[in-house]
């Protein structure tokens, strides 16, 4: 065996999107050591860190993104390095969802980072951006080896990710659980892989239109007969992508790691892994097994059904919203798997629409949801959404509204997604499938409503909305400083004010806000007088000083917004047209 | 001299593998669990050896390249994390790591 090493230059073009990515991560880890410290502030926390850091891998995806239209015009779809990623429509329209939802997940990070006093900022986006490339790659990949590689990529990535809040006990857990399960998945799917190269003799995919790079597809399709090798490959393989997707019964991980890790990655990760997953169990399994998709088709229906079902079962009995949003993202996965099932072209275009009107609804309700959550994990229950809307009405307005796009209500995007979902289901001849979605997306509607329903109807606890909404204004009374209480009033007082604070009340200016903390002050101060740390510790969750970043929250909710409405009623057909041309060439 | 039949390479693979499940499902301790997964990758890489040279194909030794740089990233990852853990809470039990449920 002699081989030689032949890269064309049109290779590398076909993988742009990721070379930038790449490019700029290692960019703002170079960055992140060049920025200049200001006055006596370390330098990991001067301003320059929350603005230039963020500013500065946003452009990276925003040049991903740039790439990624330009392949879309003149890229030639052709796979690249010798059959071993693909740069076709349908990896391209994957990467569209990815990146957006990277994207989001960066414009939420400067707040939170910022509230939680979380410093060490070139990791932080450095790995987003790494992350944002291992999915791409998952999706982009035309062989088991790339496949493997951009799982790895992703996963690494992400562990540390989830367990970046050091301080808070649940980050650390996410992190490790996450670590622990998914590499157990990554053992039974890469023990798969390498079953399925005994069946086949080879790790490439294999093109449908052409036979320039034979892989397993045409060697499927020259033996159609299936061996024990490749059966007991094939159900590995499934088990590995199942739990990569979170399907039911492999999800026990999801609720757990979504709830650990901080919000704005939460808010990445739910999207982009499930988006890259799901493309590429779609291409493993509708595209190159199809000619032994009578062995697996039973067996990812049955995981369909029960992911639908039992995802919608499990997320009415959550009491915390990022829980509940983690086993809603379990059934959407159910959903999603009901287009593999299907398969054709329809199915696999259905999947790619839905993946990207999910990637703004899912993103945008975690997000909403990093602007309440404290350093200590708590702010995400649905005792402390009770009364929301009266307290920071626009993010309960803005909750809301993602809620409702993924209950599925019309304007939004996840109506449309549904629907051609739906559709794909009915005309795929799987009317059952369509029931069963149908009614379990009923089942869904009534926990989504009930958490809209806590936010607007129900009034906060009295006891618990005052020590809620005075704590902030007290720890700064306590302290004694007249000087710390000015420059808290600005901050309330602003336009943007009612995010730059956890929990700002109603408070109409700053003066009134003081004016409250030190009328409650006796009475709170009595209740909370075991606990001599606890204005310390709420003091330290004003963040660290200077401008908050609020704004970047609200532009973050903005763009999910204006997308997930825009993808629900001026956009679908267009994309739906370009999802089935992508869908083909997958 | 006799060759070994391939079947018996892949019978040993599924031994590891097996007995890596295994120690996953049963240990408590992370780092056990932690051996134990790289015991499975390990009976991974054995398989993709032996299907390589039974196949006389170059793929499957490219992929053990693979596995092998991962498995050593994951061990510096996992580590990390384990350590990280370890200082807040002196236990590393995953019994006790139950402050997420429901």
């Amino acid at each position: 065996m002699s081989f030689t090493y032949i890269a064309s230059a049109a290779d590398w073009a076909r993988i742009a999107p990721e070379l930038v990515l790449a490019g700029v991560a290692l960019l703002v880890l170079l960055v992140d050591l060049l920025l200049p410290q200001t006055g006596s502030v370390p330098r990991e926390r001067g301003a320059a860190n929350f603005f230039v850091l963020p500013f500065l891998a946003l452009l990276g995806v925003l040049g991903a993104l740039a790439a990624t239209i330009v392949l879309f015009v003149v890229g030639d779809g052709q796979r690249a390095f010798f059959g071993l990623v693909g740069s076709d429509w349908g990896s391209l329209y994957a990467y569209l969802a990815i990146l957006s939802a990277a994207g989001l997940g960066i414009i939420f990070s400067p707040a939170y980072l910022k509230r939680l006093k979380l410093v060490h900022q070139g990791e932080y986006y450095a790995l987003f951006l790494t992350a944002a490339l291992g999915m791409m790659l998952l999706a982009a990949a035309t062989s088991f080896m790339t496949l493997f590689l951009g799982l790895e990529t992703l996963s690494l990535a992400l562990y540390i990710l989830c367990g970046f809040v050091t301080r808070r006990q649940g980050s650390q857990e996410a992190g490790m659980k996450y670590f622990l399960l998914s590499s157990f998945a990554s053992a039974f799917l890469l023990y798969g892989v390498a079953l399925i190269y005994g069946a086949t003799g080879t790790t490439r995919f294999g093109a449908r239109e052409t036979n320039a790079f034979p892989g397993v597809l045409q060697f499927l399709q020259a033996h159609p007969q299936s061996t024990a090798l490749l059966l007991i490959g094939i159900g590995l393989l499934t088990v590995g992508f199942a739990f990569k997707v979170s399907a039911i019964p492999f999800q026990m991980w999801t609720p757990d790691v979504y709830e650990g890790a901080p919000a704005p990655v939460t808010a990445f990760m739910s999207v982009g892994t499930k988006a890259a997953a799901l493309v590429a169990f779609a291409r493993v399994f509708v595209v190159v097994l199809a000619p032994v998709a009578a062995d697996w088709q039973a067996v990812v229906w049955a995981l369909a059904v029960l992911t639908m079902v039992g995802g919608n079962l499990l997320a009415l009995v959550q009491r915390n919203a990022k829980r509940l949003l983690a086993y809603s993202s379990v059934a959407h996965a159910g959903y999603l798997l009901i287009g593999v099932v299907v398969g054709g072209a329809t199915g696999l275009a259905a999947i790619l629409f839905y993946l990207l009107c999910y990637a703004f609804l899912n993103a945008g309700a975690f997000g909403a949801l990093s602007a309440l959550e404290r350093l200590d994990n708590s702010g995400c229950d649905r005792e402390d959404l009770r009364g929301l809307w009266f307290r920071r009405p626009w993010l309960a307005g803005f909750l809301a509204f993602f809620l409702l796009g993924l209950a599925g209500f019309p304007p939004m995007a996840g109506f449309a997604a549904k629907y051609y979902l739906f559709f794909a289901a009915l005309q795929g001849g799987h009317p059952e499938l369509l029931l069963i979605g149908v009614l379990t997306s009923v089942l869904g509607m009534y926990y989504y409503l009930r958490l809209i329903a806590a936010m607007f109807m129900e009034p906060a606890r009295e006891a618990q909305a005052e020590s809620l909404e005075v704590t902030p204004a007290l720890a700064v009374a306590s302290a004694g400083t007249a000087g710390a209480g000015a420059s808290v009033a600005p901050r309330v007082s602003g336009p943007l004010g009612r995010a730059a604070s956890t929990r700002s009340g109603g408070a109409g200016s700053g003066v009134a806000g003081a004016a409250v903390a030190v009328k409650a002050a006796p009475q709170t101060a009595t209740r909370r007088a075991p606990a001599p740390a606890t204005g310390e510790q709420l003091a330290e969750e004003e963040g660290l000083p200077g401008h908050s970043f609020a704004w970047t929250t609200w532009l973050g909710l903005g763009l999910a917004a204006l997308g997930a409405l825009a993808l629900g009623t001026v956009l679908p057909f267009w994309l739906v047209d370009l999802a089935l041309k992508a869908a083909a060439m997958l | 001299m006799t060759t070994i039949p391939v079947s018996w390479y892949l019978i040993v693979s599924a031994l590891l593998f097996t007995i890596g499940t295994i120690g996953v499902l049963v240990r408590r301790n992370p780092l056990i669990i932690f051996m134990s997964i790289e015991l499975m990758l390990n009976a991974v890489n054995l398989a993709f050896v032996t299907l390589s040279s039974y196949l006389d194909s170059a793929d499957g030794q490219v992929f053990v390249f693979l596995v092998l740089t991962v498995a050593a990233a994951e061990v510096v990852v996992g580590l990390a994390i384990i350590v990280s853990i370890f200082r807040t809470r002196r236990n590393i039990d995953v019994d006790e790591m139950n402050l997420l449920r429901g």
